[in-house]
């Protein structure tokens, strides 16, 4: 007897917990805090013929004149009221501190020595540009500040090599439009830049143009970038700088070392390259 | 004490977990907004789908879309993480494009469980995880499963 309880208690879970669990997945959507939102359509009270008739019973009286419903406007798909109109995009657009590059050849940067001063290059690191090489194309507008047609020097091949997108499991990297570098460095947004710590920044000379800079955030392909290379990131503004032009017309600033001399690189991001301005 | 009707019981309650994980694993993926009024709205079983880097989610109605197009997927303790920059609701027979403050898409396509950068959350596999502030103060972030990856 105790045994048979015990097999219908069993079978009763069975049939109860699930049906729990659908109800918890399917239930009612929790209403808006301060919207008083109309019910949801599961909430309505069960329709009358939920009642099934018990068996010989008389046949169910007519049905009478039904309360109307309630009018239910249930949210469909997305609730989404106060993005409607659109937005202006007043941080989509780029920022108002980057001028288009100039087309005649700019005066030597302000900041930075020529390259012919450059401290201890080693020879082994720096191998001429391919023949075929070019400005690196991927998708996207990405500029690279007021220089971004004059970077045809010598590449400084990456000491750890990569061979195509290895450095980022061989997933192409493509720059996010609306942040900082494309995101590059990090996951700033323009809209958000105003509350971050400024970095220095870069003057171009030429039209006393200030490119501000931020620090690069970590488990980013910038910081891979300088873990590479072995570079220590520091404010723009100091002379003798590596000076590193990044996509969407950012730039950071590194303290130079045995590898990268001082001076205004490019990065190339196909294979996680700088390359030096001509 | 290991009569038959305790296995009936131990196995009973063992399916009655089981089926329950398995109802709890098909449930989607969950997306909370949060108005800049403070009013929220949690969706369940919402159908979540990345194709290449842009990601569909569907309501349970099927009656909205949102699409979040991501850029900049990189990897971070073993997680691709995204930056989305555009956001487009479909509801209504209607596209809207909604201002997009910032974002983070994070996405598990392995088969390992992820931790995420900084924080105690775990992403499990075939998972993602992403929040979105607009450029009108919405929240939204969406937990959940993968319900289809396509090239």
């Amino acid at each position: 007897m105790n045994g048979r309880l015990r097999c219908a208690f069993a079978l009763g879970l069975i049939a109860f917990v699930p049906a729990a669990t659908l109800a918890q997945n399917h239930g009612a959507q929790p209403p808006p805090a301060s919207h008083p939102a109309p019910p949801p359509p599961h909430a309505a009270p069960p329709p009358p013929h939920a009642a099934p008739p018990a068996p010989h019973a008389a046949p169910p009286p007519p049905r009478v004149a039904q309360p109307p419903k309630p009018v239910e406007q249930p949210v469909r798909g997305f609730n989404l009221p106060h993005e409607t109109p659109p937005a202006p995009p007043p941080h989509v657009n780029p920022p108002p501190h980057v001028n288009p590059p100039p087309h005649v050849n700019p005066a030597p940067p302000q900041h930075v020595n020529p390259p012919s001063q450059r401290v201890n290059p080693p020879p082994q690191h720096v191998n001429p540009p391919p023949r075929n090489y070019h400005q690196a194309t991927f998708y996207g507008n990405v500029n690279y500040g007021p220089y971004w047609n004059r970077f045809h020097g010598p590449v400084i091949v990456n000491p750890h090599p990569w061979n195509g997108w290895g450095w980022n499991n061989n997933v192409v990297w493509n720059p996010a439009p609306i942040y900082w570098g494309g995101g590059f460095w990090g996951p700033y947004a323009l809209a958000g830049l105003a509350g971050l710590t400024s970095y220095g920044s870069y003057l171009y000379d030429q039209n006393q143009q200030y490119y501000p800079s931020y620090a690069i955030a970590e488990n980013t392909p910038g910081e891979i970038l300088l873990q590479n290379y072995g570079l220590q990131q520091t404010q723009c503004g100091q002379p003798n700088l590596v000076v590193i032009w990044g996509p969407r017309n950012s730039v950071i600033c590194a303290y130079p070392n045995n590898a990268v001399g001082p001076g205004m690189y490019q990065v190339n991001p196909t294979n996680l390259t700088l390359v030096s301005m001509v | 004490m290991t009569s038959p009707s305790y296995r009936v019981l131990i196995g009973a309650i063992v399916a009655s977990f089981t089926i329950a994980t398995a109802v709890a694993a098909n449930a989607g993926g969950v997306t909370y907004i949060q108005q800049a009024d403070g009013s929220s709205r949690t969706y369940r079983d919402v159908s979540v789908r990345l194709s290449g880097q842009t990601l569909w989610l569907r309501s349970a109605d099927h009656k909205g879309t949102l699409k979040v197009v991501n850029g900049a997927c990189s990897f971070a303790d073993g997680l691709q993480r995204c930056l989305p920059y555009s956001v487009t609701l479909y509801q209504g027979g209607a596209a809207r494009e909604i201002g997009l403050s910032h974002g983070t898409v994070f996405l598990n396509l392995s088969s390992e469980v992820g931790h995420l950068p900084h924080s105690s959350e775990v992403v499990a596999p075939q998972h993602i995880v992403a929040f979105l502030y607009t450029q009108r103060g919405t929240y939204i972030s969406l937990k959940g499963k993968l319900d289809e990856v396509a090239p």
